[in-house]
């Protein structure tokens, strides 16, 4: 054991010298410059190299791995007004075991070396997180002018070789050459499972050196990567390559089974849980109830009522579980935590729980085409209700009973049913008229200033994102909330009152009733008065550039529909209600029916609008946006129509 | 830009030793906390029932150290303030040692419950600015009440710091005690209505001046204006120690001094040698005039040097920013300095404040109000931020401008200089600094259900910091970019022609960044019957109307003075009219001490099928009274009303 160790780090040392360069250079810094300005003219920065070379090694407590970064870039355009420094991440379970980085800066005919010598290591805080272990190092590279080129490598120890997580071939600049190299020993296999990567861009090898096996992944010449407004996370587009890491001999068949037992030996500790505390409010929360629904559904409730999410993620608290007594009694923690506690909540009511993993949307990958640990970053409660297995996620604070959270819609989700046994069910996606906001408007106009009361329903998702901020703002602010999010014909749109209903009680629609003025909504010349046929612009912000090449990612399906009864002006007659329109896309577009006309009080007439919007998907894809973009020229034709009401004659 | 020696470390001190004042080592959770009753009545979420500061300045050896203790005491009334509040996270930046740190909740019911000391995290970092100390509440239930305290050992910030007295949420009884050795003389100076202070003399050897409030009215948000420069607040500062013979400790004739050397010193041969090197190649023989040629250094550096925020001693270092091509914002202000010694142009150092965050006070002198250096050409009347990549000759940030600041005048003392002091105001930079300007044809003659736009869009100033970076970016986000700044008129139009001008840095504040471009569109036409309706106004992009509903307290304070003036031609089609042209004339403006200064008018001609709209739009004054508020709404909001405004076309 020991001799096969030492000729593996040997084997090791030798592969990274050739991976890592010595420092020298072959071509002059003009003929550099020359050659990579041709290639990538108008790119200011061009990575030569984008390497990563994991070595696994075993060892009696199982796979750990080594992980090597490489990353050179020749500058093109002196960047100096947009340079910051640059930054490693690592953390405890995945620990930076050392760090290189030198400028070769030009020098006449050739380069001379400036090696970093000022690296800072600090913590790193973040929003979502609370509390966890990440570190990083930043440093600056120094010379750094055209044709200058930096040089960065890199050691991550990695505890347990499954977390390791692939390659990026692709950056924010082109890429010359991008190369994963994994290095094991013949009791080990790797399946490499590529992403995005154009058909016949990547060349793979495998070749058997000194006892060891070497696959090497490589691609040259790959294009920056863009960023847009509402794309999807770059697991969606960028060229990447995941990893399958097995023992010799295991059947890809059983990677499922391998990763569950993986996950399980994470939470074994924390089953069954009947801690007095928790028995006792299972007991109270659910007394009286008959139904294993009004039981579930009442300790879901508890739990998003009395736990605040807080994410304490350090070391291996990153994925075992708090256990659920700690969580009850701080009254927060992080998924984990809260799934846990439910869990355990609903397992002392008498009702069947397990612990679930899912990744969020962020994550694309489904279990089957990537049985690993990178599939899944959060975890959920799933409820055996008999028939099928119901996904709660309590994190989501507004979320009505029985909705998944937004943002795992659609995934699939991995249910530890018991030690051995897993089932994995897919998250539904909420249709669009689940997610609906409806708009009663009775309205009528005093000269030009439209003036009304609405009373507007907000379900499902959009009853989440209204209540979360209603319940962040103070009520004073409220007409102010109403108003920005739901601006109605211009901005000069007054909210003069509001009450909320159902705020309390997610499983009901929230309803703001609310009065309203619009100063200057219709326009008076000569004897007609122009009114125009919509209040709302819901597809306003989803105008997407043409030469998009990235797709849109939406956070979920939705409805918006106003419904309009227009008091008639006595002294105006109606000589014109633009005609009913409908146009739709794969079920997303929109819809103004226009034209009833009943009797109101007072001799009155009312004219009735109904103005629909949907949106039935969750991610546009590039090949769609034409025709999304033809659907909102069509919206913007039919939007702009106008109601005219002419002066009776005396 | 960092600050320069404000933190003093007084050596020539050391003469006694203090210990910490027994308001600090004797204070603890009161035994009880009630929550007042009329707490139950008020409506904010989160109200401070208690806070208490205090700063304890004292000798220690050789040195001078802060001891500062906070206490808060908050009520939660709902589950949106227990998320807002359930974390806490204190900086440790300038703290040598965290003695005291302790934290309780206390549910309605009475339940008490304490943090374990595992439940302080803490973060470090090399660099010490990001060390910090955080922790969560546990057991929090609405109603219930967070209460926390610690004491920090600072490095004690002698020659002017500060206490805010006023936060976003109200707080019910407020104590800020300032405490220092009794034979040292300090000054303080209450700001935004904070109440002046009483002395207690109850502890002999110390002077303690103590702050006491009740009922501090939550600090709510005004559009426009200086939310930063009006919360109340304290000034304290070192003035003198008579017994010792130490005087005007703060003043600026020191300060100058200081300055002046740190930033303006001679430097060795060495670096003078490539100094020289550095301006040979700038080809400074190639500028037209001083202001070329200070244009052309500056350029150069912006475009060869990174400006880094971290904190490394190289970066500060002439000769190794010289090497590495990196400097943090104090190197490039010295690089600069250093660079123009060499040209022999007249400069200033100009020293003062963010005002949005804390104006510079012309009537105290202390170095609280030295935070941000500028440059300053007498011959050009010009200023310079060598720190700020996005802006070059001629513009400073705006938040340095419209304020005071401390001048410091270079004088040649036959072969050594010296620097001469004074505070003057920087003016803020005119309307004509700032504009955006709109020169477009809608051709609607051929088709009137669709328009031809023809369109010019000139930018400069505040609105043109792109133009710093342009030529960074690769061609697609270039393309990206310039559509993204006119969206407005793209979107979902067919684009026949998109072109930029004058998109290099060094032609910032010279030439405005331009972009021209035609397009076809039917996003500004709609119907109504036979008629057409053409939205004029949306030409001028989204203008936001400002609303105000509660009463106005503070006065108008803008970022910048600027311009606006759109030049709109409308080709109407052969045989048709607009009924409504009298809704483009619009005319709103604000006159102060009888000037006008603020305006917007709108006007039309028409030559034959062609309508000549003219909007000149122009904000020469960055302050107006409070009394005068809703005039200037009137003006902010008549460019609101011009962007609805929608012509009625019929046919004749």
């Amino acid at each position: 054991m020991v001799n096969s160790t030492i000729a593996l780090r040997r084997f090791l040392l030798a592969t990274l010298l050739v991976a890592m360069g010595s420092g020298s250079i072959a071509q002059t810094p003009d003929e550099l410059l020359t050659q990579y300005g041709r290639a990538w003219h108008d790119q200011p920065l061009v990575y030569l190299k984008q390497n990563t070379t994991f070595v696994i090694e075993r060892t009696k407590t199982g796979l750990k791995g080594t992980r090597t970064m490489v990353k050179e870039t020749i500058t093109l355009k002196p960047l100096a007004g947009l340079t910051d420094r640059e930054e490693v991440y690592y953390g405890e379970l995945t620990p930076l075991e050392k760090i290189n980085a030198w400028t070769m800066v030009p020098d006449g005919k050739r380069y001379s070396k400036k090696p970093v010598t000022h690296f800072v290591h600090k913590d790193v805080l973040d929003d979502e997180i609370f509390h966890d272990d990440s570190r990083s190092v930043q440093f600056i590279f120094p010379g750094v002018a055209r044709g200058a080129i930096t040089h960065l490598d890199y050691v991550l120890g990695y505890r347990d070789a499954q977390l390791f997580s692939g390659h990026f071939f692709s950056t924010g600049a082109p890429v010359e050459e991008s190369i994963l190299t994994v290095i094991c020993d013949k009791s080990v296999d790797v399946q490499g499972v590529p992403f995005h990567i154009p058909e016949g861009a990547m060349r793979y090898e495998k070749e058997e050196k000194r006892g060891q096996i070497v696959h090497r992944w490589s691609m040259s010449k790959v294009p920056p990567l863009r960023a847009e407004r509402d794309a999807p996370s770059i697991l969606y587009y960028a060229p990447h390559l995941r990893v399958l890491i097995r023992n010799a001999g295991e059947s890809p068949a059983g990677d499922l089974d391998r990763l569950y037992a993986w996950d399980r030996i994470h939470v074994n500790n924390l089953l069954p849980d009947d801690d007095t505390l928790l028995v006792r409010i299972a007991k109270e929360q659910t007394e009286g109830l008959t139904s294993d629904r009004e039981k579930a559904a009442k300790l879901f409730a508890w739990v998003q009522d009395h736990i605040k999410y807080i994410a304490v993620e350090d070391g291996m608290n990153g994925l075992i579980p708090a256990e659920a007594v700690a969580v009850c009694e701080a009254r927060y923690g992080d998924c984990k935590g809260m799934a846990n506690l439910l869990r355990a909540l609903m397992s002392n009511a008498g009702l069947t729980a397990h612990l679930t993993w899912i990744g969020s949307r962020r994550i694309p990958y489904t279990y089957e085409e990537l049985p690993s640990c990178v599939v899944d970053n959060h975890m959920v409660t799933a409820w055996d209700t008999g028939d099928s297995l119901m996904i709660l996620d309590p994190t989501s604070g507004e979320l009505p009973f029985g909705m998944p959270s937004g943002f795992i819609q659609g995934k699939q989700a991995l249910v530890g049913i018991d030690p051995l046994k897993h089932a994995i069910v897919e998250v539904p996606i909420m249709p669009s008229n689940r997610n609906a906001v409806t708009d009663s408007v009775s309205m009528k106009l005093d000269g030009t200033t439209l003036v009304g009361t609405g009373r507007a329903y907000f379900t499902g998702y959009r009853r989440s994102e209204m209540a979360s901020i209603l319940r962040r703002s103070d009520p004073a602010k409220w007409k102010d909330v109403l108003r920005s999010m739901h601006m109605k014909g211009n901005d000069r749109y007054r909210v003069d009152s509001i009450s909320v209903e159902g705020l309390s009680d997610r499983n009901i629609p929230l309803v703001i009733n609310y009065t309203f003025a619009v100063p200057g909504f219709a326009s008076e010349i000569g004897s007609e008065l122009f009114v125009p046929s919509v209040l709302e612009k819901p597809f306003s912000d989803s105008y997407y550039r043409k030469g998009r090449t990235l797709p849109v990612s939406m956070d979920f399906r939705w409805e918006f529909n106003e419904v309009i009864a227009l008091e008639l002006p006595t002294n105006r007659r109606l000589t014109l209600v633009p005609e009913s329109v409908e146009f739709a896309v794969d079920g997303s577009g929109y819809a103004f029916h226009h034209g009833e006309v009943t009797p109101a009080k007072n001799g009155a007439s009312t004219l009735h609008l109904r103005n629909s919007y949907r949106v039935n998907t969750l991610m546009l894809q590039p090949s769609e946006l034409d025709a999304w973009r033809g659907m909102l020229e069509h919206l913007d034709e039919h939007m702009n129509r106008s109601i005219i009401l002419k002066h009776s004659e005396p | 830009m960092k600050h320069l020696l404000l933190i003093a470390s007084l050596l020539f001190l050391g003469r006694s030793a203090t210990a910490q004042h027994a308001l600090i080592t004797g204070h603890d959770f009161e035994p009880k906390v009630e929550v007042p009753e009329n707490v139950q009545s008020m409506t904010e979420p989160t109200v401070l029932l208690r806070r208490t500061t205090i700063v304890d300045i004292e000798e220690e050896k050789d040195d001078a150290f802060e001891y500062h203790l906070v206490h808060n005491t908050i009520f939660l009334r709902d589950a949106a303030s227990i998320e807002a509040e359930n974390k806490v996270y204190i900086s440790l930046n300038r703290v040598i040692d965290m003695s005291t740190i302790k934290a309780r909740s206390i549910t309605p019911g009475g339940t008490v419950k304490e943090l374990g000391s595992d439940a302080f995290k803490r973060a470090t970092d090399d660099e010490e600015r990001g060390n910090q100390i955080y922790f969560a509440f546990e057991g929090l239930i609405p109603g219930s009440v967070i209460d926390y305290f610690y004491v920090l050992k600072k490095r004690v910030k002698l020659r002017g710091d500060f206490e805010q007295l006023q936060v976003g949420v109200p707080i019910l009884s407020e104590d800020l005690h300032l405490i220092h050795p009794g034979s040292w003389y300090f000054k303080t100076k209450s700001y935004k209505g904070a109440p002046e202070a009483t002395m207690d003399t109850s502890v002999a050897g110390v002077t303690h001046y103590r702050y006491e409030l009740k009922d501090v009215p939550a600090m709510k948000r005004e559009e426009s204006a200086n939310m930063g420069g009006a919360y109340m607040r304290v000034v304290y500062f070192l003035d003198r120690i008579p017994d010792r013979g130490i005087k005007d400790y703060s003043g600026y004739i020191g300060a100058t001094q200081l300055y002046h050397n740190a930033i303006s010193a001679p430097v060795d041969a060495r670096t003078e040698k490539e100094l020289k090197a550095l301006v040979k190649k700038m080809k400074l023989s190639f500028t037209r005039d001083e202001e070329d040629k200070v244009r052309t250094m500056e350029d150069h550096l912006k475009s060869s040097f990174a400006i880094i925020d971290a904190s490394n001693p190289e970066l500060d270092d002439l000769a190794a920013i010289l090497k590495n091509k990196a400097c943090s914002e104090m190197g490039m202000l010295k690089l600069t300095c250093a660079i123009l010694q060499q040209l022999n142009i007249d400069y200033q150092l100009v020293i003062t404040t963010d005002r949005s965050r804390m104006p510079f006070d012309p009537d105290l002198e202390c170095y609280l109000f030295l935070q941000d250096i500028l440059l300053f050409f007498p011959t050009l009347d010009k200023y310079m931020a060598p720190d700020n990549v996005g802006l070059r000759l001629g513009y400073a940030a705006s938040e340095n401008m419209g304020n005071y600041g401390l001048f410091i005048k270079r004088f040649d003392l036959g072969g050594t200089y010296a620097g001469v002091g004074s505070v003057k105001y920087i003016n803020p930079l005119p309307d004509v600094a700032t504009i955006h300007d709109h020169v477009i044809t809608a051709d609607l003659s051929k088709n009137r259900n669709a328009c031809e736009l023809t369109f010019t869009n000139l930018i400069s100033g505040y609105y043109a910091s792109l133009q710093c970076y342009y030529t960074y970016l690769d061609d697609d986000r270039k393309k990206e970019f310039t559509e993204g700044m006119i969206s407005y008129l793209l979107e979902n139009g067919t684009v026949e022609e998109l072109k930029v001008k004058n998109d290099e840095s060094k032609l910032f504040g010279v030439e405005p960044f331009i972009i021209e471009g035609r397009v076809n569109t039917r996003k500004f036409n709609g119907t109504a019957g036979d008629k057409v309706v053409f939205k004029v106004g949306e030409l001028i992009g989204r203008q936001v109307e400002m609303y105000s509903e509660n009463e106005r307290t503070l006065p108008v304070e803008e970022d910048y003075n600027r311009r606006f003036n759109r030049s709109i031609d409308i080709i109407l089609p052969a045989g048709w009219s607009a009924q409504n042209l009298k809704d483009l004339e619009i005319e709103k403006h604000v006159d102060l001490d009888g000037v006008r200064k603020l305006s917007f008018k709108s006007s039309y001609t028409q030559e034959g099928q062609t309508i000549k709209v003219r909007v000149e739009e122009y904000y020469r004054s960055i302050s107006v009274p409070v009394d005068q508020f809703e005039e200037y709404r009137s003006v902010i909001n008549a460019a609101a009303d011009f962007s609805k405004v929608t012509l009625l076309l019929a046919q004749d």
